[in-house]
């Protein structure tokens, strides 16, 4: 049942790639594959979430008829398309085979890590499972969840994606299994690798492209959170799977599909964590800067691509935040109204716990081998292309990434060297397959494989 | 010159790639912890991970509340995995101060609880205690 579950998501997912063409944007299958599926467990847990307004119950029937109707419906459309193709690059068998050895080993190992154990660690516990647990047993949401329930257990503000997704995953197993439940994470971590491999393929040779996958996957931070039924992995997959199509749509502002399905994961991102929001904000920052910089701000073109984006962010965000508002469900640990110039002067003490906790991280090989150092030296050595293309909002999306959590901090109402040592290594995973993919566009011209 | 930088920080890369993943495995014991935990079952792991004396005291707890009823966990640090593992296995029950069933993981001898009865000791630290009156 755990496979046919992990398949319902991957075709709920399909189905809305269908609903908006995707494969006419020249996807490849494999994309659409590991798009589908973190498409369809988003999916698939608003669909749940809405359930609650529907007071309709978690069954296996409920939740597949949906997206089979979805499904008879797509049947209509010419879902026909020209993929793109993939460059021709030189091949080099010993070097390709033991990257794909030492990937092998990072998946293999995320999955034997996530399934060997239960959900056992603090927040998973605390924050996500908890709330699985109550929605599995319940078969929906209480209708007291949010008044009395949600207050008896840490952070009720939290987005509900990953618990409903646990909640969907319980249902079809028939029985509350904490340990299969996991599979879900280590299909993130395949998922990112994934994308990135085919980010990187679209410019460079194969063995270009795993090198890279190769370097993300090994970095032990990044492998450990695949196994830890924490967010933070979820996030980093909508994030990445957000710019990279957004990057796409800039490229080549015909193939709107790329736009529309980067603004759902944006969306996405902001259901999985609060720190997902922060992401729709810098995706938005950046679609207003290239509306500036690459169509002098004369486009009414990105002018409407800006709005459909926000549209869509603002259609998966609504349930949600309707449900908070209404409930009286706030953070308790960030404060949006100390968001001023005053405060903010305030708080410019804290600028020195920030960076001296991001040194630690930057320099910390036991959770980031050497990328940080690497990264910042590809950087100077390469800073006449920084700038260049699309490279410029790969570059300003990092940049805002960084920025926005330095003002988490700054507004934040907790202490902030503690925040700081429970939340800076895992604000580091959000954004890391993105630069892991900036440095494979700034160095492809240095480095031949 | 720059492809002789990558081809050197590679190599750094995977000596500290191995280096690290063999200490976690060797020397953090987490090799040795994927041991313990391959041939136990689902309820063993649960067990393992909560600590197996407290994990029994929350089973036999589990098995002494009817629906319904609500606890108050005593001798675990507030706020600790341990408060939290335990919310997550008893739910649905609640914790709450006033609650109809005390369940004693750390006992100080010298402490009495008016109105509560024993009603399932496991050692001289840990028992399940009962509201009188309580269904």
């Amino acid at each position: 049942m755990l496979v046919i579950a992990l398949l319902t998501a991957v075709f709920a997912g399909w189905n809305i790639l269908r609903l908006v063409s995707f494969k006419r944007a020249g996807a490849l299958p494999a994309e659409e594959l590991l798009t589908a599926y973190g498409l369809g467990i988003g999916a698939i847990s608003l669909q749940m979430l809405l359930f609650y307004f529907l007071n309709v119950r978690y069954t296996i029937l409920t939740i597949t008829v949906p997206w089979i109707a979805l499904f008879i419906l797509n049947m209509r459309s010419n879902g026909t398309g020209v993929r793109d193709r993939l460059k021709d690059g030189e091949n080099r068998p010993v070097i390709e085979k033991l990257l794909v050895l030492g990937i092998s080993l990072e998946v293999a190992y995320a999955f034997f890590r996530a399934l060997i154990k239960p959900i056992e660690s603090y927040d998973a516990v605390a924050i996500y499972a908890i709330k699985a647990k109550i929605f599995y047993l319940a078969q929906s949401i209480p209708s007291d969840y949010f008044t009395r329930i949600s207050a008896l257990y840490p952070h009720p503000d939290y987005p509900l994606c990953i618990p409903l997704a646990e909640t969907f995953i319980y249902t079809f197993l028939g029985s509350f299994n904490d340990q299969l439940v996991k599979m879900i994470f280590p299909l993130f971590f395949v998922g990112i690798l994934g994308m990135l491999y085919f980010a990187v393929r679209r410019f460079a040779s194969r063995a270009y492209a795993l090198l890279f996958t190769f370097l993300l996957a090994s970095i032990p931070q990044f492998n450990s959170y695949a196994a830890n039924a924490y967010q933070d992995l979820p996030l980093a997959y909508y994030y990445f799977v957000s710019a990279i199509f957004l990057f796409r749509w800039m490229e080549d502002r015909s193939r709107s599909q790329y736009l529309v399905v980067s603004a759902v994961m944006a969306g996405l991102a902001g259901w999985t964590k609060n720190e997902g929001m922060m992401y729709c904000v810098v995706n938005t920052a950046v679609i207003f800067a290239f509306a500036l910089l690459d169509t002098g701000g004369r486009s009414w073109k990105t002018v409407r691509s800006l709005a459909v984006y926000l549209s869509i962010i603002f259609v998966i965000m609504l349930p949600w935040t309707w449900i908070k508002k209404t409930s009286g469900i706030v953070n308790g640990e960030i404060e949006l109204a100390n968001l001023n110039p005053s405060n903010m002067l305030k708080q410019i003490y804290k600028i020195v716990p920030i960076f001296y906790e991001f040194q630690k991280q930057f320099f910390g090989p036991k959770k980031w081998n050497i990328l940080f150092p690497a990264a910042a030296f590809i950087m100077i050595l390469n800073y006449k292309k920084l700038f260049q293309g699309t490279g410029k909002y790969i570059f300003i999306s990092l940049a805002l990434s960084v920025a926005g959590y330095c003002v988490f901090y700054m507004i934040s109402l907790v202490e902030i060297n503690y925040f700081l040592s429970k939340t800076w290594s895992r604000f580091l995973i959000h954004f890391l397959p993105v630069l892991v993919y900036y440095l494979a566009t700034l160095l492809k011209e240095d480095v031949k494989l | 010159m720059v492809y002789k930088i990558f081809k050197i920080a590679f190599a750094v890369w995977i000596a500290l790639w191995v280096m690290f993943g063999v200490r976690e495995l060797f020397i953090k014991g987490a090799a040795k912890e994927y041991g313990k935990l391959f041939f136990r079952s689902l309820e063993g792991k649960h067990s393992y991970l909560t600590g197996d004396k407290l994990y029994e005291l929350i089973t036999a707890a589990n098995k002494k509340m009817p629906p319904n009823a609500t606890y108050k966990l005593i001798g675990v640090e507030k706020d600790s995995i341990e408060v939290r593992r335990v919310a997550y296995y008893l739910y649905p029950h609640f914790e709450t101060d006033d609650a109809d069933f005390l369940i004693i993981y750390d006992s100080r001898g010298d402490v009495v609880y008016e109105g509560y009865d024993i009603v399932e000791s496991l050692d001289s630290a840990r028992c399940v205690m009962k509201k009188r009156g309580a269904q």
